[in-house]
């Protein structure tokens, strides 16, 4: 057991840092996985996110043809989704990450042709159309239906909490193609054209008074056949089988809470600067922040290591996933009582503390127990999966 | 980068984990009366044949060579069978005689401690006592022949079958250690009454008692460090002993609540059940990865090799009270009972919490360390 880098991914995360460096778009960014500002900023960050792409430095896993390596590691891409989550800059377009290994998998090589150089590029962006009204961690429930007309299929339905939809030239949807046997069995992939008037997208204002997600709504929507992944009902296996690539992702995701942490450790010494003193309950408790994120940093070393000797285990990214969204809403369930009265403060009032960034953290945190799996659905999978106790009726 | 056992440390974890279920402790612990002296020397024996007593003793005395990984590895078998044996105290004093033994303390102990033919007890305490009594911090003086070494030290564990104590004291100009022989004059063993009934801990007094000055341990610069790096070795086995703890505690749990029928089912299959044991496993898994850290840290002597050790320490044991919390709950009226084996696990783990440092004294130094 050992924490030091190869020499090869050593140079890697240098060159990750050089770029980011010399070319990261100069962006405030707020919490998760948000909006941009304007149209500008969204041009920048699709100008990045293919320069990231070109300089192989994310995609490195996608086959040589179509721009990966041929010596791609799990733990290469773990160090580099890391450095630059550290850096506190924007990544790649990730919404597009899910969808293309299912391209890779189980796409056909004209699907592979039209759309993986193209995603590359940032010429066509993605969204992930999974999640319904009636349909959220319980994701099998989705009622969104496609039927086959000839060469097309028609879709009708809604899905929610889309994130980008208002952007994305193309979405990865997930929609029911039969109503017999167990409703996971029903249920097809496609990739589909969001510029067709059958396709209508809407904001969805949040808890934070930004808008970040949209409900996406089906009228008659076309998808040509040629334009499915995989075969017909066999959905849940193709979205299945990309969520594995989700892991590496999953092993990423604390490096923001401990950017958060170091900064509210820094505030913390501030304020023992100016009044001479922290009380203890706050140092103890910063100390169990502490603690929780350097283990869930490290548990992300353990799933890349995992994952880069060929054997993933099933706990360990849904471990991973309710520590870290646990870990993320004590850091900001605990910014708030530090910074007492001034915690009322938010984005957009002159004096709130770095712009209301600590009020945002607060607001947006619960987004990881319930997005992506609540932390209740991840509870029932270990217990059920993993401790193999009985499944729910 | 690898951070995950290596294939020696699965090797060790499984012949440990075979050995160990062959040759349980639970037996020992269950026997009336329980872990009487010669059962713990036979079963202090037996895990040493297994080469688990030279692990940090180096070749050339005899022993394995091996690192803090190898004995963390064996530190989490050990506590996943409550087994009786002081193997922290073990580990942190040969460290310590290897460290800083003179030639003659080397060649006389060491490769007999590797062996487990000679045993160096010391406190599995540290730092300053809360209460005052039973401990009275050890005081030497010097003396022609050597020391008068006067105080209690408490929570030794098995002092009784021990041949040496590691203790600690304050000399004229500063602090220094001892290594003193338990058949010297004036050392009065008291076996206590202790909660943790998986182990034997004493108090021991010295009533003036002359050692040699071939008795101390280091010098006037080794003592603090050595003092510390013990705490460190100590808290990480420790930790590993409690996620050992836990991990058979949620196993326990976990086929008893499959076996359990209420309301026409298993419990198991109840929600609130589930969650509580999916709890469990998330406890056991974080406090293994901060235990695994913290060992890899001490090894390679990272700048927060100490700090590392404190979060596992404070991390790990919580996470083996919480787990011993839930099993007890979810056992339900039988766990409550003295002839339930359940009883061992839950005292040890809260046992852990408290020994090697307090988890507020383990959050404190981490605080200095974070400048809060």
């Amino acid at each position: 057991m050992d924490l030091e880098l190869s020499e090869q991914t050593a140079a890697l995360r240098r060159r990750t840092r050089a770029l980011i460096d010399s070319e990261a778009p100069p962006i405030r960014l707020r919490n998760g996985t948000r909006a941009l500002d304007d149209a500008e900023q969204w041009a920048a960050w699709k100008h990045w996110s293919a320069r990231l792409y070109d300089e192989q430095l994310v995609g490195r896993n996608w086959p040589v043809e179509y721009g990966g390596v041929s010596d791609s590691s799990p733990m290469d891409d773990f160090i580099v989704a890391l450095e630059i989550a550290r850096a506190r800059v924007l990544p790649h377009l990730f919404f597009a990450t899910f969808v293309a290994h299912s391209i890779i998998q189980f796409g056909t090589e004209e699907q592979k042709r039209a759309f993986l150089l193209k995603t590359r590029s940032s010429e066509i962006v993605w969204c992930q159309l999974f999640s319904e009204p009636g349909a959220g961690s319980d994701l099998g429930s989705l009622r969104t239906r496609a039927e086959r007309r000839g060469d097309v299929y028609i879709i009708n339905g809604q899905k929610v909490w889309t994130t980008q939809a208002q952007n994305a030239d193309f979405g990865f949807l997930l929609a029911r193609t039969s109503t017999e046997g167990a409703k996971h069995a029903g249920i097809t992939a496609f990739l589909i054209d969001m510029k067709q008037p059958g396709v209508v997208v809407r904001p969805i204002r949040e808890i934070t008074g930004t808008e970040d997600f949209n409900e996406v709504f089906f009228t008659d929507a076309v998808v040509p056949v040629t334009q499915r992944i995989g075969a017909e009902n066999q959905g849940w296996a193709v979205a299945q089988t990309t969520l594995a690539k989700e892991r590496i992702n999953v092993a990423s995701y604390s490096a923001s809470t401990r950017n958060a942490l170091d900064d509210l450790i820094d505030l913390a010494r501030q304020i023992k600067a100016r009044n001479g003193s922290l009380p203890d309950g706050y140092r103890h408790r910063l100390v169990s922040l502490h603690a929780a994120c350097q283990i869930v940093n490290n548990f992300g070393i353990v799933i890349a290591t995992r994952e880069q000797n060929g054997k993933p285990r099933t706990e360990d990214p849904l471990i991973m996933k309710i520590m870290f969204a646990e870990t993320n809403m004590s850091v900001a369930t605990f910014a708030l009582e530090l910074l007492a009265e001034k915690g009322l403060y938010a984005e957009g009032d002159p004096t709130a503390v770095e712009n209301g960034r600590w009020v945002d953290l607060f607001l947006y945190a619960r987004t990881y127990m319930i997005a992506g799996g609540s932390s209740e659905i991840m509870r029932n999978v270990l217990a059920e999966r993993v401790l193999a106790m009985p499944r729910d009726e | 980068m690898n951070f995950d056992y290596l294939e020696e440390h699965e090797l060790l974890r499984d012949s440990a984990r075979n050995f160990l279920s062959r040759n349980d402790p639970l037996t020992v612990l269950r026997s009336s009366p329980p872990l009487q002296p010669g059962q713990r020397l036979a079963r202090l024996r037996a895990n040493a044949a297994q080469g688990w007593a030279g692990i940090l003793v180096e070749e050339n005395c005899g022993g394995a060579g091996l690192t803090i990984l190898d004995a963390m590895v064996v530190a989490e078998e050990l506590g996943r069978f409550a087994d009786p044996w002081a193997f922290a105290a073990h580990n942190a004093t040969c460290d310590a005689v290897a460290r800083w033994g003179s030639d003659a303390q080397r060649a006389d102990i060491l490769a007999a401690m590797g062996e487990g033919r000679v045993i160096v007890a010391r406190s599995n305490r540290v730092g300053k006592a809360q209460f005052a009594g039973p401990e009275i911090p050890l005081v030497a003086e010097p003396h022609p022949a050597g020391w008068c070494v006067r105080g209690t030290v408490s929570l030794i564990q098995d002092a009784d079958i021990a041949d040496f104590f590691l203790v600690d004291g304050v000399v004229p100009g500063g602090q220094a250690e001892f290594l003193i022989a338990t058949d010297t004059e004036g050392v009065v063993v008291r076996e206590i009454v202790g909660m943790d009934v998986s182990r034997r801990h004493c108090d021991v007094t010295f009533n003036s008692s002359m050692i040699p000055r071939t008795a101390r341990l280091g010098n006037e610069q080794t003592a603090v460090s050595s003092i510390e790096r013990q705490a460190c070795i100590g808290a990480v086995l420790t930790a590993a002993d409690s996620v050992g703890v836990a991990s058979r505690l949620l196993e326990m749990t976990v086929a008893y609540t499959k076996e359990r029928i209420a309301f026409g089912k298993p419990v198991a299959a109840f929600q609130a059940v589930k969650h509580r044991c999916a709890d469990m496993l998330v406890q056991v898994e974080n406090a293994r990865v901060a235990t695994w850290y913290a060992a890899i840290a001490l090894r390679d002597a990272r700048p927060d090799m100490h700090a590392a050790a404190s979060i596992a320490k404070f991390f790990a044991t919580e996470a083996g009270s919480l787990v011993a919390s839930q099993a007890l709950q979810l056992h339900g009226g039988l766990g409550m009972t003295w002839e339930h084996d359940l009883h061992f696990f839950y005292k040890r783990a809260k046992a852990n919490e408290l020994l090697w440092g307090s988890s507020a004294s383990h959050r404190e130094y981490v605080a200095d360390a974070l400048a809060l």
